[in-house]
């Protein structure tokens, strides 16, 4: 289980989080959502030890802090929202630096294979820098599937923390990921995603995280957490929640671009 | 010189030797042609010279058992080797310092040169050309001839020091500011270098100047070994750097995420290239260009990983300053051309075209 309890962080005096919490579980896709500035990314952050932070962030039961860099890393592996290559590496290259801290060699064919999950078999031999940006993002992915391969390893779950692992994907690549994230869950593992977007995290997430003005404004199930009072407060907007069919579907429309009330 | 293109191969033979965007086997075959060529260049340096002594004609000698001329051996072991042994180590020390700034600052134009510690290296000396009569005698005889390296090596280490305290704060090193700081330090060394040349004699510009283009005419053993240890070990050191390189080209956080232990690692390469680099100006001079030159260079034919580039930069690097310093003995024999200005004219253009062709994709 991961935990983050009363996490506070100041940047230059301002605070960003003011004290959020979060718990994710292994087996469930974790979705932190909310509008911009909320304090997402930077809760993310906290809890991949980037940015300096109050309070305390546990890994089944462990403290993060404590724990040194190796372990972490066998343990969770983090997906960065923007990633800029100093080097022309080839798209192979930059995956196998995935398996960088990997206590045993993994076998041949995993840098392949882990492309393939990703949907970019046949790419390993480019230049990374000649991809499109979604393109891009998903090398990123692989590289990160790479470090935590199996869900589940002899210390326990393992951990995809991902910052916005979807959004320069077209649609049929954000359903692709986000179906590799619900497998991956599905197998033991865990997996934390600050998101964007409200329809996929209804369709896909098992946890829901709404996040306002740097604290958690709600917490739990999908159809609890997405709903027309709560989005509406938390973004500013009129929001409605309604559901399709055939199976009944959760997708949401805005309502008027004025602020409620 | 360049191993043959994989791409070129036909598909099924290509898989068989790699997978797809691993340029590991085309590495090695760079490694192999490297040292050919290294060795062979070793050879032909022996050979050139002013002196018109000839390398064969005294192999000969030896191997019909006949004595060498004591001219001769006096030049082959004592004026040639020794200089053939430090070209290499300085080739190879600033080749490889090339490549470990431009991996840490995550910059293909970084250079000890652009961090201060060749600036602070040059003022060391030219601070011990200058005003080392002023010294206590028992301190100058003591260190006689050694004195102008010692107090380049000392100047490049104590820029280096003062670098890394301005640039670390909290117990991470800023490597924006680390870079900008280097330049702030270079100006100012730059400056009281400036104060010193004034103030210099004719004979003392003389040395400063032939000092500040760098040469390796003064090579002797004494100097080998004392450069050839830090070197070496600076270079060895650098081994374990190149896995960290690698990730850090993601990122600072990406590589700590990976379980590198990223300030540990930047601690080690600032040393490394500190020493490496202290020890080359030390004995050689200002010789600019081979870090850029050579990682630069190798990337196109190998690719950036730095298990690879770290060690064919060594070789490589010890070619290119051997080459240099051929051309640097023999284009105006009997007289000698300072090699910082043959490197500079390859190194200059070469450093244009870089920047050129990397106009677009360059945010420093």
């Amino acid at each position: 289980m991961l935990s983050a309890t009363d996490i506070y962080v100041r940047f230059s005096r301002t605070p960003v989080l003011k004290g959020a919490s979060l718990t994710a579980r292994p087996g469930e896709v974790s979705v932190i959502v909310g509008p911009n500035g909320s304090g997402k990314t930077t809760l993310l952050r906290a809890i991949t030890q980037e940015v300096g932070f109050e309070g305390e962030i546990r890994l089944d039961g462990e403290d993060i802090t404590a724990l040194p860099g190796w372990k972490l890393a066998a343990r969770r592996a983090v997906l960065p929202q923007h990633s800029r290559i100093a080097f022309p590496f080839t798209v192979a290259e930059i995956v196998r630096l995935g398996m960088t801290a990997a206590a045993t060699p993994p076998p041949k064919g995993r840098v392949a294979e882990a492309l393939e999950r990703v949907g970019l078999a046949g790419f390993a031999g480019r230049p990374y820098a000649a991809l499109s940006g979604g393109e891009q993002q998903r090398v990123q992915l692989s590289r990160v599937l790479t470090q935590v391969w199996d869900p589940v390893g002899p210390e326990g779950a393992r951990w995809l923390l991902l910052d916005e692992p979807v959004s320069s994907l077209d649609i049929g690549h954000q359903l692709e990921v986000m179906e590799l994230l619900a497998s991956y869950a599905a197998e033991g593992g865990g997996v934390v995603a600050v998101m964007h977007d409200l329809n996929l995290t209804a369709m896909y997430a098992d946890h829901v995280m709404l996040m306002a003005g740097g604290l958690m404004q709600a917490s739990g199930a999908p159809a609890d957490v997405l709903t027309d009072a709560n989005l509406t407060r938390a973004y500013g907007c009129a929001l409605r929640v309604n559901t399709a069919p055939p199976a009944p579907a959760t997708f949401l429309l805005p309502h008027t671009a004025r602020p409620a009330g | 010189m360049a191993a043959p293109a994989l791409s070129d191969r036909p598909s099924p033979l290509r898989r068989l030797a790699a997978a797809e965007g691993d340029r590991r086997p085309r590495a090695r075959l760079a490694a192999l042609a490297l040292t050919a060529l290294l060795l062979v260049i070793c050879v032909l340096s022996l050979g050139v010279g002013a002196s018109g002594t000839s390398l064969p004609a005294a192999l000969w000698q030896a191997f019909n058992g006949e004595e060498i001329a004591m001219r001769d051996r006096l030049i082959l072991f004592d004026i040639r080797l020794p200089r053939l042994a430090m070209g290499m180590l300085v080739g190879a020390a600033l080749a490889v310092s090339g490549a470990v700034m431009q991996g840490l600052f995550r910059n293909p134009l970084a250079d000890p040169g652009l961090v201060g510690v060749g600036a602070g290296a040059g003022l060391g000396a030219i601070l011990a050309i200058v005003l080392g009569g002023l010294l206590p005698l028992a301190l100058r005889d003591g260190l006689g001839y050694a004195l102008v390296p010692v107090a380049a090596f000392a100047g490049g280490w104590v820029t280096t020091v003062l670098l890394y305290r301005i640039a670390t704060r909290e117990g991470r090193t800023s490597v924006a500011v680390m870079l900008l700081a280097g330049i702030a330090l270079a100006a100012l060394a730059g400056a009281i270098s400036g104060v010193l040349v004034y103030m210099a004699d004719d004979s003392q510009l003389r040395d400063l100047t032939f000092w500040g283009l760098g040469s390796l005419a003064g090579a002797t053993w004494g100097k080998v070994l004392v450069a050839g240890p830090l070197i070496g070990l600076a270079l060895a050191a650098t081994s374990f750097l190149a896995h960290a390189l690698n990730a850090l080209a993601l990122g600072e956080a990406p590589a700590a995420h990976l379980g590198i232990p990223v300030q540990r690692m930047k601690r080690l390469a600032v040393v490394s290239v500190a020493a490496a680099t202290g020890a080359a100006v030390a004995v050689s001079g200002g010789i600019g260009f081979i870090g850029i030159v050579v990682p630069h260079l190798l990337r196109l034919i190998i690719g950036p990983d730095h298990r690879l580039l770290l060690p064919n930069a060594a070789l490589l690097g010890a070619s290119l300053l051997l080459v240099a310093d051929m051309i640097s003995r023999t284009i105006i024999a009997p007289a000698e051309l300072p090699i910082g200005i043959v490197t500079a004219v390859i190194g200059g253009p070469f450093f244009l075209w870089i920047l050129l062709r990397n106009r677009a994709g360059l945010d420093l």
